[in-house]
């Protein structure tokens, strides 16, 4: 009887045990968070120096580092893509590994996983980043300071300043641009042939555009069936909607004393000829985030703003159709356009315990190799002075001069903490306005007086 | 009292079910703890602080908030209602395993409650396209009026409900065929006998026996109505305008995105209240029925 009782009692431990292993760690060697902060949230420096001094003799030793890269996008294309950029760092550095994970290009699913990092200690050692993504995480401590690497780095200032000046959080150098990503509107040059527009005078002002669109419009009774311009239903983080706000003059958010500054004139006239040009009925709905899904994109819109990438996707599916590009777009053509310029970038993890190899791995990514290697598969443009004439001269002229154009004039995402709160009240009165629910400046107060109540 | 002490009690039960009680403790009670105390903290992943009931006052003046909490009321009684009544009908169509084809439509319309949400959202955007979607191609074929289906503030939770509807209806129907199988025939044989036509059989027998089900029904499909969110982070977004908006989404927009984890779950903790009302609801009721004499 004990000796039964004592089985059932061992076969349930075992049973608990085996259940239990899945909660188990995975294996993985990493040190905890505790090991690498402080109660403070200091860094335990001493461990650190330890550890980067290793780190440097990794290549030689023969003892294999692991460090972990997350980034932008899950497509086959960004996965080899990274691959590649894997591969070639490992030739060079055979003691270092990298294990590479890729991230839903949706921001709320980034944040999502990135916030899961910090909680479990597994933020990655090297992050790429969209722009926004550097005052949201920057404001969470998540970046470390890149300064002191860049010190001695030898291609310090072969970079564009401006993939240096987009990296910064309250001044601290948290990131650097990879890769310039603006929106570029494109046009078929075969439909502004068609509706007789010069496609070789695109429009340049709202009012051209405005014209444009409903030329380019073909409608079944009320229904569009090809759309002048893509206008999106939904512009969820605001990238059709801020160069249009910007072109009026206004600021959007003032960065500097970090306060929003969305509801001058410029921005309400603004919000007003987008409501103008829903109105017409000029567009099929689509959200503006679904890049995919964009009429443009599946041959039924003249006119979109699209980032390169997806330019050259298009221009890969459909060989056939001659796209053109338009210039800046400006208000009234008194003063130039704005165009929206977002910015990947690349970043080290505050928490990472390879700061040294983490470093190694972002030179890498910055060097003329990658960035051309980038430029030819995915055409973005280069951020590396000495790869300027090269660009030009490469592939797509017109695009690259474009593309060169639209990084010059353009202004990405603010780099503020409350950035997600900003957009989703301002896409809402964006939505408001475009539905003809309330007027631009109704439609922005109330959005300012949401925004400051959350940010007070 | 006297009969207690003779009862032997095997201790090593105790030892078979710990591990599940870890489990609930670890991954259930657990974080329902740490979630009710973080409600009361302005937690952000970098810093925390005791705030008091300060997110509970803020919540309570949340418009966004109490508009998701109306769009999930929405939501909930359109799709537990819907389900439960085509489940029903549908259990019943079904419920002769001797007709031809019955096995096939039943594992057909099971089909969509075992297959992932958010693939299922990508198949329903497709469908609620609003150019070549299947819904606007029907709706012209019969010579009608397009439709704005996830793009229209009017119609986009309509469009949610659809689906909830769909994904779920197989579940309820076979929850009801199983209710059905239960039912002792000669009840029916005795009511022919009767006369009783086949309305007044359902009326009478099928649906007062099928109590349990529908209380079981009803408290479950509450309980997963309210946490609807998969569908509405995939297909809208929570828009247009926040028509789409829900509970779970708000407070999945305000921790993860926002990263005001206080807040967050200080919504969560309202809408673990709601469920906790809707869950001793059925410890009340929902074994109505079960002790109907059928003898």
């Amino acid at each position: 009887m004990w000796k039964g009782t004592r089985l059932q009692r061992i076969m349930a431990m075992v049973l608990g045990a085996v259940l239990l292993t899945g909660c188990g760690n995975s294996g993985n060697t990493q040190a905890s968070a505790g090991e690498s902060a402080d109660k403070d949230g200091n860094k335990a420096v001493e461990q650190e120096v330890v550890q980067e001094t290793a780190a440097g003799d990794n290549a030689g030793s023969g003892e294999q580092v692991t460090i972990q890269f997350w980034h932008q996008g899950t497509s086959q294309a960004d996965t080899e893509f990274a691959q590649k950029c894997v591969d070639s760092f490992e030739a060079k550095y055979p003691g270092i590994k990298v294990e590479i994970t890729g991230m839903s290009s949706t921001i709320s699913d980034q944040e999502t996983k990135l916030n899961a990092a910090v909680l479990s200690d597994t933020y990655p050692d090297v992050i790429q980043l969209v722009l926004a993504e550097v005052g949201s995480r920057g404001a969470l401590g998540d970046f470390e300071n890149l300064d002191r690497f860049i010190e001695t780095w030898e291609e310090k200032d072969d970079l564009f300043d401006s993939a240096y000046e987009m990296g910064k959080y309250q001044g601290e150098q948290v990131a650097l641009g990879i890769f310039p990503n603006p929106q570029v509107y494109a046009f078929r040059r075969d439909k502004f042939t068609e509706a007789g527009l010069d496609p070789e005078n695109p429009p340049a002002t709202w009012e051209e555009l405005k014209d444009a669109a409903e030329a380019l419009t073909k409608r079944e009774g009320d229904k569009v069936v090809f759309a002048g311009l893509d206008i999106p239903s939904i512009d969820s983080s605001l990238v059709f909607t801020e160069p249009y706000m910007r072109s009026a003059g206004s600021q959007v958010i003032d960065e500097l004393n970090l306060k929003p500054a969305f509801t001058d004139q410029g921005a309400v006239e603004a919000l007003t000829f987008l409501g103008e040009l829903a109105q017409m009925n000029v567009s099929i709905p689509h959200d503006q985030q679904k890049g995919d899904e964009r009429p443009f994109m599946k041959g039924m819109a003249a006119i979109s703003n699209l980032n390169p990438q997806q330019v050259g996707q298009f221009k890969q599916d459909n060989p056939e159709i001659e796209v053109g590009y338009m210039p800046v777009m400006s208000k009234d053509g008194s003063d130039p356009g704005v165009s929206f310029c977002g910015y990947q970038l690349i970043a080290m993890g505050a928490a990472s315990r390879h700061k040294e190899e983490a470093w190694l791995f972002i030179e890498h990514m910055l060097s003329n190799e990658i960035v051309w290697m980038r430029t030819e598969d995915s055409k973005v443009p280069i951020v590396k002075k000495s790869l300027e004439e090269q660009f030009i001269q490469s592939g797509d002229a017109e695009l690259n001069q474009a593309v060169l154009d639209y990084v010059e004039n353009g202004k990405g995402k603010a780099t503020v903490p409350w950035v997600s709160v900003y957009n989703k009240y301002v896409s809402v009165a964006y939505e408001e306005v475009i539905n003809g629910k309330k007027t631009a400046q109704q439609a922005l107060q109330d959005a300012l007086s949401q925004l400051e109540k959350e940010i007070q | 009292m006297k009969k207690k002490k003779d009862v032997t009690i095997d201790r090593c039960a105790y030892w078979f079910i710990a591990p599940y009680y870890m489990f609930f403790l670890l991954f259930v009670l657990l974080p329902i703890v740490v979630n009710i105390t973080l409600s009361f903290t302005d937690f952000n992943l970098k810093t925390i602080s005791f705030v008091g009931l300060k997110n509970y006052f803020v919540l309570a003046h949340d418009g966004l908030f109490w508009k998701s909490v109306l769009n999930t009321l929405i939501y909930v009684i359109f799709t537990v209602f819907m389900t439960l009544v085509l489940g029903f009908v549908l259990a019943l169509a079904l419920n002769s395993a001797a007709l031809w084809g019955t096995r096939f439509f039943r594992g057909f319309i099971y089909l969509p409650y075992v297959t992932s949400m958010v693939s299922m959202s990508m198949v329903w955007l497709w469908l609620y396209d609003p150019t070549n979607g299947v819904f606007n191609v029907m709706l012209e074929t019969l010579g009608l009026e397009a439709r704005q289906w996830l793009y229209d503030e009017k119609l986009a939770l309509g469009a949610m409900i659809v689906m909830g509807v769909w994904k779920g209806i197989g579940y309820y129907m076979t929850l009801y065929i199983a209710g059905l199988n239960n039912i002792p025939s000669y009840l029916y044989e005795a009511a022919s006998i009767d006369g009783a036509g086949c309305l007044q059989k359902v009326f009478s027998i099928t649906i007062p026996m099928l109590r349990p089900v529908t209380f079981f029904i009803v408290i479950t499909g509450v309980i997963n109505a309210f946490n609807v969110f998969e569908q509405v982070n995939v297909m809208t977004g929570g828009g247009p305008m926040n028509a789409t908006t829900t509970i779970v989404h708000q407070i999945y927009t305000r921790a993860f995105t926002e990263y005001r984890m206080g807040y967050g779950a200080a919504e969560a903790v309202f809408l673990l209240l709601i469920i906790l009302v809707f869950t001793l609801l059925n410890f009340r009721y929902g074994n109505q029925g079960q002790d109907l004499d059928i003898g």
